[in-house]
């Protein structure tokens, strides 16, 4: 409801300022396509906490390194993630010098991202870096209102993740065991809806019949709670990573002391090179 | 150096093809330049990489070796990760090469961030553990900027001059740690911009993506969170290299939105 409300002031305040200065008035009607590159920047954050009595030093210093980090979208070599799209787009214009633009495109990512995997099981539990986050390909519509080539708005960004193979043996003992506290899993698939906000600039260069637009979008969900889902799966990571090596077991491997996950939020920035053409007015 | 290159290269390749592909020279025309200031508010995204290894396989160490290789340590004011915002205030310069390309360069200055959270070293002893109650500041920053562009898009880059206070009370660990650290880096980015016309003035609106594309973190950063990973999981503890940082890298996002106005033409 929060992302709906921020969506509809988003567009309100445009849509205001553009009818104080002109008279709406649909006149013309352009469709057309677009490609885009996008750098995406991806992480999740875990709010963590220490659970339990007499929780040791190697607990509470990996609720502090949770605490300060973000799990990222990452191939491992610290980039960024690059991803590619195409979409159609309907541009209206709704005053002189004022327009609004919808784009309904499907997006996908160049390359998995590095995963934490568990990979040991009960009782002692152990995660590496060698887990694989896979981003299936997403459908966004975005809608944009502005003036003279510059544009506010959205885009919804709809995003699937496969989750690391983690051993089964060691998920089925960890499911089964009494180390779990809260009912998490591990989801085979994750999904992470969120809304994204910012600008869009363009020019347009007039080609015969058509138009073709070049343009540059910057967009970010300015850090939202994640989807359920998402926070589900992070919340069993999390409480994985509180029994690790044994911590928070006592001498007869009941759970004394683990890592809860308070809340998890996901921070998306977009920034995006698109190329698109228009077509004749409809 | 080769941040040097890179900003040469992108500033060069439009400046090229404005020159090549409208066959004519860069000329004066009917103004020269304009100078004016210019007001910005952002949304900043850094954070830093750390590459770990432990060669303490099946233990708690190789678990936070993988935590840090598949995260990064975020500058954020708390464990919600919200992104940081700033403002920042500049003296701009228009210089028009043609009747279509304009260079801008920018001087500008932005006060620091909030806070961030922190890791800090909490014990006093050789079992030190981590805690996220250290607070890391973020000081003014010098931040140079220069694009080149057509029809009010621009590619540029912008140098982010940034320095940062560690945070303090790492216990026995304090006499290892650097109090201030830099942090600079070479922003890649475009800039889009519109002039309104306000009572007769011309109002500049623009906004800008930037990014560093990650880069390598100054040798002093670097340097502060190998001291600070090293004193909890190096030789202090059970033995040689149980988390060992091999390097460290600066992510840094930056969304803004601009609005300035000219006062004087040549």
């Amino acid at each position: 409801m929060t992302r709906l409300l921020k969506s509809c002031l988003c567009f309100s305040v445009s849509a205001v300022f553009a009818s104080g200065s002109a008279n709406i008035d649909f006149t013309t009607f352009r469709v057309g396509a677009q490609a885009q590159l996008h750098l995406l920047d991806i992480g999740w954050g875990v709010n963590a906490a220490v659970r339990g009595s007499n929780p040791s030093a190697e607990v509470i210093s990996l609720a502090g390194l949770l605490n300060v980090s973000e799990g990222d979208l990452t191939d491992g070599s610290r980039s960024f993630t690059y991803g590619f799209g195409a979409g159609l787009t309907v541009r209206a214009d709704i005053a002189e010098d004022f327009n609004i633009l919808a784009r309904i495109g499907v997006e996908g990512v160049v390359h998995d991202a590095v995963a934490l995997k568990l990979s040991d099981g009960t009782p002692n539990k152990r995660l590496s870096a060698d887990g694989f986050f896979s981003a299936k390909s997403v459908i966004s519509p975005a809608g944009f209102i502005g003036y003279k080539g510059l544009y506010l708005g959205f885009v919804y960004d709809m995003r699937e993740y496969d989750t690391p193979l983690h051993n089964n043996m060691h998920v089925d003992a960890y499911l089964n065991s009494d180390d779990k506290t809260s009912g998490g899993a591990f989801a085979k698939t994750i999904k992470d809806n969120q809304f994204l906000f910012g600008f869009r600039g363009e020019t347009e260069y007039d080609i015969g019949g058509a138009a073709l637009i070049i343009g540059l979008e910057g967009l970010s969900n300015i850090g939202s709670k994640s989807d359920s889902s998402t926070k589900d799966y992070f919340n069993s990571i999390t409480e994985a990573i509180g029994l690790v090596d044994g911590e928070g077991l006592d001498a007869n491997n009941n759970v004394e002391s683990t890592l809860v996950q308070r809340a998890l939020y996901s921070d998306v920035t977009k920034l995006s090179l698109t190329l698109g053409f228009l077509f004749e007015d409809l | 150096m080769n941040a040097l290159l890179k900003t040469c290269c992108l500033l060069l390749t439009p400046l090229v093809f404005a020159n090549v592909s409208l066959g004519r020279e860069i000329k004066k025309v009917h103004e020269f330049a304009k100078f004016g200031v210019e007001t910005q508010v952002n949304l900043s995204k850094i954070s830093w990489g750390l590459d770990t290894v432990s060669a303490d396989t099946g233990s708690y160490y190789e678990t936070a070796a993988a935590i840090l290789n598949t995260s990064s340590i975020a500058y954020t004011s708390d464990e919600n990760k919200q992104p940081n915002f700033g403002i920042g205030l500049s003296i701009i310069g228009r210089l028009f090469l043609s009747d279509t390309y304009t260079l801008i360069t920018r001087f500008g200055i932005e006060p620091g961030l909030d806070d961030s959270i922190a890791l800090r070293v909490t014990d006093n002893n050789n079992i030190g553990r981590f805690g996220s109650d250290g607070v890391l500041k973020s000081n003014y920053t010098f931040a140079p900027a220069a694009f080149l562009g057509m029809k009010g898009m621009y590619l540029g880059a912008m140098y982010e001059a940034r320095s940062y206070e560690t945070p303090r009370n790492h216990g026995q660990a304090s006499a290892n740690l650097t109090e201030s650290v830099k942090d600079n880096h070479l922003l890649y980015g475009f800039r889009v911009e519109r002039e309104v016309l306000v009572d007769n003035a011309a109002v500049l609106i623009g906004v800008e993506g930037m990014s560093n594309l990650v880069a390598d973190s100054s040798d002093t950063m670097m340097q502060y969170y190998k001291d600070v990973i090293n004193f909890r999981g190096g030789t202090a503890v059970n033995g040689a290299d149980e988390l060992e940082v091999t390097n460290v890298h600066t992510k840094m996002t930056k969304l803004s939105v601009t609005l300035g106005a000219a006062f004087l033409s040549l």
